[in-house]
């Protein structure tokens, strides 16, 4: 049987308390490997235990699916050794850009939906599955500027041009798709399009896990992904509407930063864990990969 | 539009210290790259000011960030390791002496949080073995006591500090008397046993190894093992 059911993303200010308390709506964790990548101490310690009670699932801040500047085998390969070591099911990482020539800004900045960009997100997301040998997941992300498309078919989709950028690149590559409600529901919001029509033009089968996570809403009424506020009422209900759609993939709560306490975090997960059974009541788990 | 010119010209945006109008219209929408400008450098502004908590409060860093950014961009993937390559961009010559140090004791504390090095295998501690030596402790020579973190002034009275990694990922400090640094600086070579790299020290100091230096030697290995910077001897 496979992952199923929601998961919490394990960060130092949460974790002891966490493991401490082992609720019943969290069923696994969730933990970047580019904080545990050559790193000893507290969090080589923990990342152990949670091993002890959790499946754990790995989700990378830094490959940048979009990005041309080309991999270095000092980031795969110690990542390769990673995964293979915590026994991923999958990996996954982001569809976006971190930076040029080298440099890193630390942020997961957009990619035009453009012939060119969906050449190198393919070539790219083919090269390091190949390099890890193991599942990757990508991840869709928010984004803030308008995207960009040179491409006739998707241009005129508008806001939804990113479902069929997606859609071709995972039917391309045979990929899967890691898809983050919250980010849809934010880039809905600034840009106006319908969420709803954006999962309905996704290859759903194709999906191995999900994000849900809290954003912030500026005062000029932009949207930001944080990972810092509680799960807003219209991604829960999003959620409700892809879960029969998708199967019962493992679903994760998000929270980066503001961490709340513990009993919070839980009460929101378990939250999710009801909508969850609710809506996944007559489908069976997916056999992961 | 050109995907490589398009990435480069958003990277210059986030770090370059005024964005180009020309960068700006390029990339399509002006305040919302702007945006994404004022995203990605609060990061930087962040990590730099949790690395350098004590330093930031004596001098402002925002100016020597932004400096930073546009001249040696970051390029570590590991966001832990921001913080080395802003020390490394710094001309910290620039600044009065005990301030270079705090910025000094501040890194080697990040530093030592992290510290991958693998701890070897040990047995209990005995002088005719090679001493195990915690492989996150750092030790450091001070001219101004800027490991005494209640103070605000720090005149300037040479002294030895230990850094090192302790529980719950805290960056420790112990401070040593120069017969110890020398003392456990020969500890980390790790290539001869207690009682010669003793003997070493010793002669090259000029000291006699007599009943109190014994006596003394004892309660410094004794704190050492106790504060976990000695291990015990290597297996």
């Amino acid at each position: 049987m496979g992952i199923s059911g929601i998961g919490i993303g394990l960060r130092m200010e949460m974790a002891e308390a966490l493991l401490e308390r082992k609720p019943d709506a969290v069923s696994w964790v969730e933990v970047h490997p580019e904080n545990y990548l050559l790193r000893a101490g507290k969090f080589a310690d923990l990342l152990s235990v949670a091993r002890e009670d959790y499946p754990v699932i790995t989700h990378g801040l830094t490959m940048s699916f979009g990005c041309v500047t080309p991999f270095e085998n000092e980031y795969l390969d110690p990542l390769k050794a990673f995964l293979k070591d915590i026994k991923t099911p999958w990996h996954s990482d982001h569809m976006c850009f971190g930076g040029a020539h080298g440099q890193m800004v630390h942020d997961l900045l957009p990619i035009p939906f453009t012939d060119e960009a969906l050449d190198v997100v393919c070539a790219r997301y083919t090269q390091a599955r190949d390099h890890l040998d193991h599942e990757l997941a990508i991840e869709n992300v928010s984004y803030y500027a308008p995207p960009v498309h040179n491409d006739g078919a998707r241009a005129d989709l508008g806001g939804l041009a990113e479902a069929a950028f997606l859609t071709e690149m995972l039917e391309r590559t045979d990929g899967k798709l890691m898809l983050d409600v919250n980010n849809v529901y934010v880039n809905s919001q600034n840009f106006g399009f319908d969420p709803r029509a954006f999962f309905d033009l996704l290859p759903l089968d194709r999906v191995v896990q999900m994000h849900v996570a809290g954003h912030q809403v500026r005062k000029d009424g932009l949207r930001i992904d944080t990972h810092g506020e509680p799960i807003c009422d219209e991604v829960f209900a999003l959620l409700e509407y892809v879960l029969p759609k998708t199967g019962r993939v493992p679903v994760l709560l998000e929270r980066d930063n503001n961490i709340p306490s513990i009993d919070e975090l839980i009460a929101e997960a378990e939250m999710l864990s009801a909508i969850y059974t609710r809506a996944t009541s007559e489908t069976p788990a997916k056999v992961n990969a | 539009m050109n995907l490589a010119e398009y990435q480069a010209a958003a990277t210059r945006v986030a770090f370059d210290e005024s964005p180009s109008e020309e960068d700006l219209t390029f990339l399509g929408d002006r305040d919302r790259w702007l945006v994404y400008r004022g995203l990605v450098r609060s990061r930087f502004f962040s990590v730099v000011k949790s690395a350098f908590p004590r330093l930031a409060g004596f001098i402002d860093l925002d100016p020597l960030v932004v400096a930073w950014l546009a001249k040696a961009p970051p390029t570590a993937r590991l966001f832990r390791l921001l913080p080395e390559q802003f020390f490394s961009s710094v001309d910290w010559n620039a600044f009065p002496v005990w301030q270079r140090e705090l910025a000094i004791l501040e890194i080697s504390g990040w530093m030592t949080r992290y510290d991958n090095a693998p701890f070897p295998e040990v047995t209990d501690f005995a002088f005719e073995r090679i001493p195990a030596v915690n492989p996150t402790a750092m030790i450091l020579r001070f001219n101004h006591p800027v490991y005494h973190i209640e103070r605000t002034e720090f005149p300037a009275r040479p002294g030895n500090l230990c850094v090192y990694r302790g529980p719950n990922q805290k960056a420790m400090m112990w401070s040593l008397n120069d017969m110890s640094a020398a003392l456990f600086m020969r500890f980390q070579v790790g290539d001869a046993d207690v009682t010669t790299c003793v003997k070493e020290v010793c002669e090259a100091r000029g000291a006699a190894i007599d009943e109190a230096f014994l006596e003394k030697l004892g309660e410094v290995i004794a704190g050492a093992l106790e504060r976990g910077i000695l291990l015990g001897s290597l297996a």
